[in-house]
């Protein structure tokens, strides 16, 4: 009978070309936007490059500050002094990196000024992140605490200064310091927050340690854990320090408020999150998401119903003679329900590919510096059952609606 | 074969009650070939559709096949149109995204039987109606006689006990019409077939074996 069904779809779409083609049209702009957006939030939440093994590690990133009436309030990134007193001292994470925030500095190459992204950071930072190196290594903890004046630089940067990228041993000027290179990597996207720069050094070369005594400031810091379950301790001896050991001397601002956050979190905190409170907001963002996405699909769904009914409509006289030889409701329900769903995967098709063209555009244009977007199993089983949650939606609503017309009812119209 | 007992249909529309049939008592034997005749609206059409369990009447009770009808629930239903009963439309009623075959076929869809013999019975079937040439052609593709044999063809691939055809010969010329004629009346021969056929030309009408007439919702005799 599927085969059956599924023949006769075929037959339909071909013989109805018009038809077919505006309704793969609605389908195919829909779903090409649900795979990119998939495909994009994937990116963004499984990282391919530094970053893939973010399940393993939290991040810290932003500090509020407070009076004690909570009539003040400050956020801004953690100052060494914050990470140093209640993050470095913190017993549940395996290792805990400190690094800044990337800043864009500006240097001349060949008298053309360019701009760059500068982080400073420990030598833990290339223990948690995973960095892939093209040529040389990254600085140790010896050199780290030795404040060697080396630079870890990307594929993109070398080229800038040298046209090729095996620059091991070169020198290159950043503010006034002169830096040796000991390591290329691969470029990273700056959808990979905490591993996005273009060089990188040890922050004991900062010119001053005036760093060391700023509660806040441009730093951050990751929590790591070999096993990601232990993670949620360090968050909660995290807040735990936070509420009973916080001390800020010579300040009114007596309270503090800070997360490590795992990539969901953060976004949930972006989004939704107060500054004065400890709470996650992962359950609203997913909430949000969900109706979002839903949202999203159900204009253009509302109007594939109406063009299915129509579709469906112009053949009542089809589904008066199929009743009048014996077909079921149930029957006639699955035969529109098939089409539609066979519709909807050739539409989910063109989508797929669509998709990689608009998202290689993307990467080929630039707008996020050295995205690459992977096409892996996740995406495809998402946007499959978006594609399939498409097709009932817009499919089932008609095909019950015409399966039911009376037969007499349906053969009149049909005239 | 088939009994009506006290069958009467009312439509409800907008406060206005029209009956379409009251009080009709018919019954029809095995194998018999009848015509219903009578004036536009007087109820014809209904009484077909009635009788081929397409409509519900408001009151009464009929058996079709020998079996008793008391509910019109799908599952109680479906299975006696698809193998007793053969419809013919007025006006043809073919599916036109469908070739020729795959028109002829649909009755059997929804029985068990497999592709391979799907084909066979409708190709025989269109081989009796003399549409042997004609498979894989649309229906668009036919003249309206040629459509009609489609439409015959389809009504008696699945070998029913009762033909319904509903003035099958009125949107032909008389020539068109003539052949149609001739082919439901060699089913009747060759087949036993019952048949209940809807017509207003007297002609037609005389060369089956009784004529039922219809007034007004009502038979006359
Ligand atoms: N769905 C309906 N709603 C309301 N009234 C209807 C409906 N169907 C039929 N009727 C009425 O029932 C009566 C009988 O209709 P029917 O179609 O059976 O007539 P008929 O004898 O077949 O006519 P014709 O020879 O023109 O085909 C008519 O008065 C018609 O207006
Ligand atoms: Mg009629």
């Amino acid at each position: 009978m599927l085969k059956n069904y599924l023949m006769t779809a075929w037959k339909v779409f071909q013989r109805r070309k018009f038809f077919t083609f505006i309704n793969l049209f609605g389908i195919c702009i829909t779903l090409t936007i649900i795979v990119v957006a998939t495909r994009v939030a994937d990116n963004n939440l499984y990282p391919t490059g530094p970053e893939k093994n973010n399940e393993h590690f939290l991040v810290i990133s932003k500090l509020t500050l407070t009076d004690d009436k909570q009539q003040n309030i400050d956020s801004s990134y953690p100052g060494f002094k914050f990470i140093n007193d209640y993050v470095l001292p913190l017993k549940a994470p395996e290792i805990i990196s400190v690094y800044t925030k990337s800043n864009t500095i500006s240097s001349f190459i060949k008298e053309l000024k360019i701009k760059q992204q500068l982080r400073r950071t420990d030598a833990n930072y290339w223990k948690v992140l995973q960095f892939e190196f093209v040529h040389g290594q990254s600085f140790d903890q010896q050199q780290f605490d030795l404040g060697h004046s080396v630079a870890v630089i990307n594929q993109h940067t070398a080229l800038q200064y040298f046209d090729r990228t095996d620059v091991v041993g070169e020198q290159i000027d950043l503010q006034n310091q002169r830096f040796e290179i000991i390591g290329v990597v691969k470029n990273v996207p700056p959808t990979e927050l905490n591993a996005h720069s273009d060089i990188w050094v040890p922050f004991t070369t900062l010119p001053t340690t005036a760093y060391r005594h700023q509660m806040r400031g441009n730093f951050q810091a990751i929590l790591y854990h070999s096993n990601p379950e232990r993670l949620k301790d360090a968050q909660l001896e995290f807040i735990n320090r936070l509420k009973h050991e916080f001390v800020n001397e010579n300040s009114e601002m007596t309270k503090a408020f800070s997360y490590a956050d795992n990539k969901l979190e953060e976004m949930a905190r972006d989004f939704f999150g107060e500054e004065t409170s400890f709470e996650t907001h992962i359950q609203t963002l997913i909430i949000f998401s969900i109706l979002l996405s839903l949202l999203f699909m159900l204009l253009p769904s509302i109007n594939m119903v109406n063009l299915n009914i129509s579709r469906i409509m112009e053949r009542s006289s089809e589904i008066g003679v199929r009743k009048a030889f014996g077909a079921s409701t149930s029957q006639l329900v699955w035969q529109f329900i098939i089409e539609n769903i066979l519709l909807t995967l050739i539409g989910g098709t063109m989508a797929f590919s669509l998709s990689i063209f608009i998202l290689n555009g993307i990467e080929i244009s630039g707008l996020i510096p050295y995205v690459e977007f992977t096409f892996n199993f996740r995406v495809f089983a998402v946007s499959l059952l978006m594609i399939l949650i498409f097709a009932l939606v817009s499919g089932v609503y008609p095909a019950f609606k015409m399966a039911r017309l009376d037969p007499v009812i349906a053969l009149k119209r049909g005239l | 074969m088939l009994h009506l007992t006290n069958i009467s249909k009312t439509y409800q529309t907008d406060k206005i009650e029209t009956t379409a049939l009251s009080n009709i008592d018919l019954s029809i034997k095995k194998g018999e070939f009848i015509s219903v005749m009578g004036p536009s609206g007087c109820g014809k059409s209904t009484l077909l559709n009635i009788i081929g369990l397409l409509d519900q009447p408001s009151d009464g009770q009929i058996t079709v096949a020998g079996q008793q009808i008391t509910s019109y629930k799908d599952k109680d239903i479906t299975q006696l149109r698809n193998e007793k009963i053969g419809f013919i439309f007025q006006s043809f009623h073919l599916i036109s995204d469908l070739r020729v075959i795959d028109n002829v076929e649909l009755p059997l869809l929804y029985r068990k039987i497999s592709a391979k013999k799907r084909r066979q019975m409708a190709l025989e079937a269109l081989e009796k109606v003399g549409l042997s040439a004609r498979t894989l052609h649309y229906p668009n593709q036919l003249s309206g006689g040629q459509q009609q044999r489609v439409a015959v063809a389809r009504a008696i691939v699945g070998k029913p006990k009762l033909l319904l055809a509903d003035e099958p010969t009125g949107n032909l010329d008389s020539h068109m019409g003539d052949e149609i004629m001739k082919i439901i009346e060699s089913l009747h021969k060759n087949h036993e077939t019952t048949i209940v056929m809807v017509t207003h030309d007297e002609a037609m009408a005389k060369r089956t074996e009784r004529i039922v007439r219809v007034f007004d919702g009502q038979l006359v005799h």
